[in-house]
Protein backbone atom coordinates (compact mmCIF):
# COMPACT_ATOMS: atom_id res chain seq x y z
CA UNK A 1 0.00 0.00 0.00
CA UNK A 2 1.34 3.43 -1.00
CA UNK A 3 0.59 6.63 0.90
CA UNK A 4 0.59 10.21 -0.27
CA UNK A 5 1.94 12.51 2.46
CA UNK A 6 0.29 15.87 3.10
CA UNK A 7 1.77 17.09 6.34
CA UNK A 8 3.55 16.23 9.56
CA UNK A 9 1.77 17.00 12.80
CA UNK A 10 2.04 16.09 16.45
CA UNK A 11 0.46 12.80 17.42
CA UNK A 12 -2.10 14.43 19.70
CA UNK A 13 -3.68 16.08 16.65
CA UNK A 14 -6.37 13.95 15.00
CA UNK A 15 -7.18 15.50 11.63
CA UNK A 16 -10.10 14.06 9.70
CA UNK A 17 -11.54 14.74 6.27
CA UNK A 18 -10.49 13.90 2.75
CA UNK A 19 -7.44 14.28 0.57
CA UNK A 20 -6.81 14.17 -3.18
CA UNK A 21 -9.46 12.30 -5.12
CA UNK A 22 -11.74 12.17 -2.07
CA UNK A 23 -9.53 9.57 -0.35
CA UNK A 24 -9.98 9.53 3.41
CA UNK A 25 -7.16 11.12 5.43
CA UNK A 26 -5.37 8.86 7.89
CA UNK A 27 -2.53 9.36 10.31
CA UNK A 28 0.56 7.20 10.77
CA UNK A 29 2.29 7.78 14.11
CA UNK A 30 5.71 7.38 15.59
CA UNK A 31 5.87 8.49 19.24
CA UNK A 32 4.83 12.16 19.39
CA UNK A 33 4.84 12.72 15.61
CA UNK A 34 2.22 11.87 13.06
CA UNK A 35 2.15 11.89 9.26
CA UNK A 36 -1.14 12.87 7.60
CA UNK A 37 -1.61 10.63 4.56
CA UNK A 38 -4.13 9.17 2.15
CA UNK A 39 -3.96 5.94 0.20
CA UNK A 40 -2.71 6.09 -3.39
CA UNK A 41 -3.72 3.72 -6.12
CA UNK A 42 -1.85 3.66 -9.41
CA UNK A 43 0.20 6.58 -10.70
CA UNK A 44 -2.37 9.33 -10.39
CA UNK A 45 -0.27 12.03 -8.71
CA UNK A 46 0.63 14.62 -11.31
CA UNK A 47 1.36 18.29 -10.78
CA UNK A 48 -1.43 19.51 -13.04
CA UNK A 49 -2.68 22.91 -11.92
CA UNK A 50 -6.07 21.59 -10.77
CA UNK A 51 -4.43 18.95 -8.62
CA UNK A 52 -2.04 21.47 -7.06
CA UNK A 53 -4.98 23.67 -6.08
CA UNK A 54 -6.84 20.63 -4.73
CA UNK A 55 -3.79 19.69 -2.64
CA UNK A 56 -3.59 23.29 -1.44
CA UNK A 57 -7.24 23.17 -0.35
CA UNK A 58 -6.60 20.01 1.67
CA UNK A 59 -3.70 21.77 3.40
CA UNK A 60 -5.76 24.92 3.93
CA UNK A 61 -8.41 22.86 5.75
CA UNK A 62 -5.76 21.06 7.80
CA UNK A 63 -3.97 24.26 8.87
CA UNK A 64 -7.26 25.78 10.04
CA UNK A 65 -7.49 23.39 12.97
CA UNK A 66 -4.08 21.82 13.41
CA UNK A 67 -0.41 22.56 13.84
CA UNK A 68 1.14 21.21 10.63
CA UNK A 69 4.36 21.13 8.64
CA UNK A 70 3.45 20.83 4.95
CA UNK A 71 5.14 18.05 2.95
CA UNK A 72 6.28 18.75 -0.61
CA UNK A 73 3.64 17.87 -3.21
CA UNK A 74 3.89 14.39 -4.70
CA UNK A 75 5.66 12.63 -1.82
CA UNK A 76 4.50 9.03 -2.00
CA UNK A 77 5.88 6.48 0.45
CA UNK A 78 5.41 2.73 0.19
CA UNK A 79 4.11 1.06 3.32
CA UNK A 80 3.22 2.26 6.81
CA UNK A 81 6.53 1.05 8.20
CA UNK A 82 8.48 3.28 5.77
CA UNK A 83 6.45 6.29 6.92
CA UNK A 84 7.12 5.39 10.58
CA UNK A 85 10.80 4.89 9.83
CA UNK A 86 10.99 8.37 8.24
CA UNK A 87 9.34 9.90 11.34
CA UNK A 88 11.69 7.98 13.63
CA UNK A 89 14.80 9.02 11.72
CA UNK A 90 13.84 12.69 11.58
CA UNK A 91 12.06 12.97 14.91
CA UNK A 92 14.27 15.69 16.40
CA UNK A 93 14.41 17.82 13.25
CA UNK A 94 10.66 17.64 12.59
CA UNK A 95 9.81 18.29 16.24
CA UNK A 96 11.96 21.44 16.24
CA UNK A 97 10.40 22.62 12.98
CA UNK A 98 6.87 22.14 14.36
CA UNK A 99 7.76 24.18 17.44
CA UNK A 100 9.21 26.92 15.23
CA UNK A 101 6.03 27.37 13.16
CA UNK A 102 3.44 26.89 15.92
CA UNK A 103 0.80 29.63 15.82
CA UNK A 104 2.20 31.15 12.62
CA UNK A 105 1.26 31.24 8.93
CA UNK A 106 3.23 32.10 5.82
CA UNK A 107 2.67 35.03 3.47
CA UNK A 108 4.34 35.45 0.08
CA UNK A 109 5.24 38.81 -1.40
CA UNK A 110 6.17 39.50 -5.01
CA UNK A 111 7.25 42.95 -6.13
CA UNK A 112 7.00 43.78 -9.86
CA UNK A 113 8.41 46.89 -11.55
CA UNK A 114 5.65 49.38 -12.26
CA UNK A 115 7.55 50.83 -15.22
CA UNK A 116 10.18 48.42 -16.34
CA UNK A 117 12.92 50.23 -18.21
CA UNK A 118 14.59 48.28 -20.96
CA UNK A 119 17.91 47.14 -19.51
CA UNK A 120 20.87 48.02 -21.72
CA UNK A 121 21.21 44.58 -23.24
CA UNK A 122 22.21 45.98 -26.62
CA UNK A 123 25.43 47.83 -27.28
CA UNK A 124 28.71 47.25 -25.58
CA UNK A 125 29.44 44.76 -22.83
CA UNK A 126 30.09 47.67 -20.53
CA UNK A 127 26.63 49.16 -21.21
CA UNK A 128 25.07 45.76 -20.52
CA UNK A 129 26.89 45.39 -17.22
CA UNK A 130 26.04 48.93 -16.17
CA UNK A 131 22.39 48.23 -17.01
CA UNK A 132 22.41 45.10 -14.86
CA UNK A 133 24.15 46.96 -12.07
CA UNK A 134 21.55 49.73 -12.11
CA UNK A 135 18.73 47.18 -12.08
CA UNK A 136 20.32 45.37 -9.15
CA UNK A 137 20.82 48.61 -7.23
CA UNK A 138 17.16 49.56 -7.75
CA UNK A 139 16.05 46.07 -6.67
CA UNK A 140 18.18 46.36 -3.53
CA UNK A 141 16.47 49.68 -2.77
CA UNK A 142 13.08 47.97 -3.11
CA UNK A 143 14.29 45.22 -0.75
CA UNK A 144 15.33 47.86 1.79
CA UNK A 145 12.01 49.69 1.57
CA UNK A 146 10.20 46.42 2.33
CA UNK A 147 12.28 46.02 5.48
CA UNK A 148 9.54 47.26 7.90
CA UNK A 149 7.68 43.98 7.23
CA UNK A 150 10.39 42.01 9.03
CA UNK A 151 9.37 43.69 12.30
CA UNK A 152 5.91 42.11 11.95
CA UNK A 153 7.08 38.54 11.38
CA UNK A 154 8.85 35.76 13.22
CA UNK A 155 11.14 34.94 10.33
CA UNK A 156 11.56 35.91 6.67
CA UNK A 157 13.37 34.97 3.48
CA UNK A 158 13.96 37.44 0.70
CA UNK A 159 15.36 37.09 -2.82
CA UNK A 160 16.59 40.21 -4.58
CA UNK A 161 16.11 40.29 -8.36
CA UNK A 162 15.29 36.58 -8.87
CA UNK A 163 14.35 37.66 -12.42
CA UNK A 164 14.94 40.97 -14.20
CA UNK A 165 11.17 41.60 -14.10
CA UNK A 166 10.87 40.91 -10.35
CA UNK A 167 12.92 43.11 -8.02
CA UNK A 168 12.01 41.12 -4.89
CA UNK A 169 10.22 37.93 -3.89
CA UNK A 170 9.88 37.10 -0.21
CA UNK A 171 8.26 34.77 2.33
CA UNK A 172 7.26 35.83 5.82
CA UNK A 173 6.37 33.66 8.82
CA UNK A 174 3.70 35.70 10.61
CA UNK A 175 1.89 35.11 13.91
CA UNK A 176 -1.61 34.08 12.92
CA UNK A 177 -3.23 36.85 14.96
CA UNK A 178 -1.04 39.45 13.23
CA UNK A 179 -2.12 38.38 9.72
CA UNK A 180 -4.45 41.31 9.21
CA UNK A 181 -1.87 43.76 10.50
CA UNK A 182 0.73 42.27 8.14
CA UNK A 183 -1.50 42.59 5.06
CA UNK A 184 -2.33 46.18 6.03
CA UNK A 185 1.39 46.92 6.32
CA UNK A 186 1.90 45.52 2.80
CA UNK A 187 -0.88 47.79 1.51
CA UNK A 188 0.72 50.77 3.23
CA UNK A 189 4.15 50.05 1.72
CA UNK A 190 2.53 49.59 -1.69
CA UNK A 191 1.10 53.09 -1.34
CA UNK A 192 4.41 54.71 -0.38
CA UNK A 193 6.87 52.87 -2.66
CA UNK A 194 6.58 54.45 -6.08
CA UNK A 195 8.20 52.15 -8.58
CA UNK A 196 6.67 48.74 -7.73
CA UNK A 197 3.37 46.89 -7.73
CA UNK A 198 2.96 44.07 -5.22
CA UNK A 199 1.05 40.84 -4.84
CA UNK A 200 0.76 39.35 -1.36
CA UNK A 201 -0.41 35.73 -1.16
CA UNK A 202 -1.49 33.63 1.78
CA UNK A 203 -2.00 32.66 4.46
CA UNK A 204 -0.13 29.49 3.40
CA UNK A 205 1.04 26.63 5.56
CA UNK A 206 4.70 27.33 6.42
CA UNK A 207 6.19 25.77 3.24
CA UNK A 208 9.26 28.02 3.28
CA UNK A 209 10.03 27.56 6.97
CA UNK A 210 10.25 23.80 7.43
CA UNK A 211 14.02 23.99 7.80
CA UNK A 212 16.18 26.11 10.02
CA UNK A 213 18.12 27.79 7.22
CA UNK A 214 17.43 28.25 3.53
CA UNK A 215 15.87 25.44 1.59
CA UNK B 1 -12.21 40.57 -7.25
CA UNK B 2 -9.00 38.78 -6.32
CA UNK B 3 -7.88 35.26 -7.23
CA UNK B 4 -7.92 32.54 -4.56
CA UNK B 5 -5.03 32.78 -2.09
CA UNK B 6 -4.35 36.42 -2.94
CA UNK B 7 -4.39 38.48 0.25
CA UNK B 8 -3.56 41.80 -1.41
CA UNK B 9 -2.69 43.11 -4.87
CA UNK B 10 -1.86 46.60 -6.11
CA UNK B 11 -4.83 48.32 -7.71
CA UNK B 12 -2.79 48.77 -10.89
CA UNK B 13 -2.46 45.02 -11.51
CA UNK B 14 -5.12 43.27 -13.57
CA UNK B 15 -6.73 39.96 -12.62
CA UNK B 16 -4.75 37.73 -15.04
CA UNK B 17 -1.44 39.16 -13.85
CA UNK B 18 -2.34 38.80 -10.17
CA UNK B 19 -3.55 35.27 -10.78
CA UNK B 20 -0.30 34.41 -12.55
CA UNK B 21 1.84 35.69 -9.67
CA UNK B 22 -0.36 33.77 -7.22
CA UNK B 23 0.03 30.59 -9.28
CA UNK B 24 3.79 31.05 -9.25
CA UNK B 25 3.68 31.36 -5.45
CA UNK B 26 1.66 28.13 -5.32
CA UNK B 27 4.18 26.30 -7.55
CA UNK B 28 7.10 27.69 -5.58
CA UNK B 29 5.64 26.37 -2.34
CA UNK B 30 4.13 23.01 -3.33
CA UNK B 31 6.92 21.92 -5.69
CA UNK B 32 9.96 23.56 -4.11
CA UNK B 33 9.02 24.03 -0.44
CA UNK B 34 7.76 21.83 2.36
CA UNK B 35 9.28 18.82 4.07
CA UNK B 36 11.27 16.77 1.57
CA UNK B 37 10.84 13.05 2.15
CA UNK B 38 14.04 11.59 0.79
CA UNK B 39 14.59 8.02 -0.25
CA UNK B 40 10.98 6.84 -0.24
CA UNK B 41 9.46 8.78 -3.10
CA UNK B 42 8.21 6.42 -5.75
CA UNK B 43 6.29 8.94 -7.83
CA UNK B 44 8.28 12.09 -8.40
CA UNK B 45 6.05 15.02 -9.25
CA UNK B 46 8.63 17.48 -10.52
CA UNK B 47 7.01 18.47 -13.78
CA UNK B 48 9.57 21.03 -14.81
CA UNK B 49 7.67 21.87 -18.01
CA UNK B 50 4.76 23.20 -15.98
CA UNK B 51 7.01 25.43 -13.89
CA UNK B 52 8.86 26.73 -16.94
CA UNK B 53 5.64 27.37 -18.81
CA UNK B 54 4.28 29.41 -15.96
CA UNK B 55 7.50 31.32 -15.49
CA UNK B 56 7.32 32.26 -19.16
CA UNK B 57 3.70 33.33 -18.78
CA UNK B 58 4.57 35.34 -15.70
CA UNK B 59 7.36 37.19 -17.46
CA UNK B 60 5.04 37.93 -20.37
CA UNK B 61 2.31 39.12 -18.00
CA UNK B 62 4.71 41.30 -16.06
CA UNK B 63 6.03 42.87 -19.23
CA UNK B 64 2.50 43.51 -20.47
CA UNK B 65 1.57 45.08 -17.15
CA UNK B 66 4.64 47.29 -17.38
CA UNK B 67 3.40 48.52 -20.75
CA UNK B 68 6.18 47.11 -22.90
Amino acid sequence: MSFLLYAITSADERPAGHGLGGERLETIDHRDLSAIVSRVYGNAIEPAEDMLWEFDQVLERLMAGHLILPVRFGSVVQGRSAVREMLRRRQAELGRALARVEGAVEFGLTACWRDLEEPAYAGSGTAYLLGRLTLHRRASEVARSLHPLTALCRSSRQRVLPRPTLPVTASYLVEEERSQQFVEAVAHLDAVIDDIDVVCTGPWPPYSFVEGVGR
Amino acid sequence: MRPARTAYASAGLDFPHTRQVTLLDLLDRLLAGGVVVKGHITLVAADIDLVELDLALLVAATETAAGR
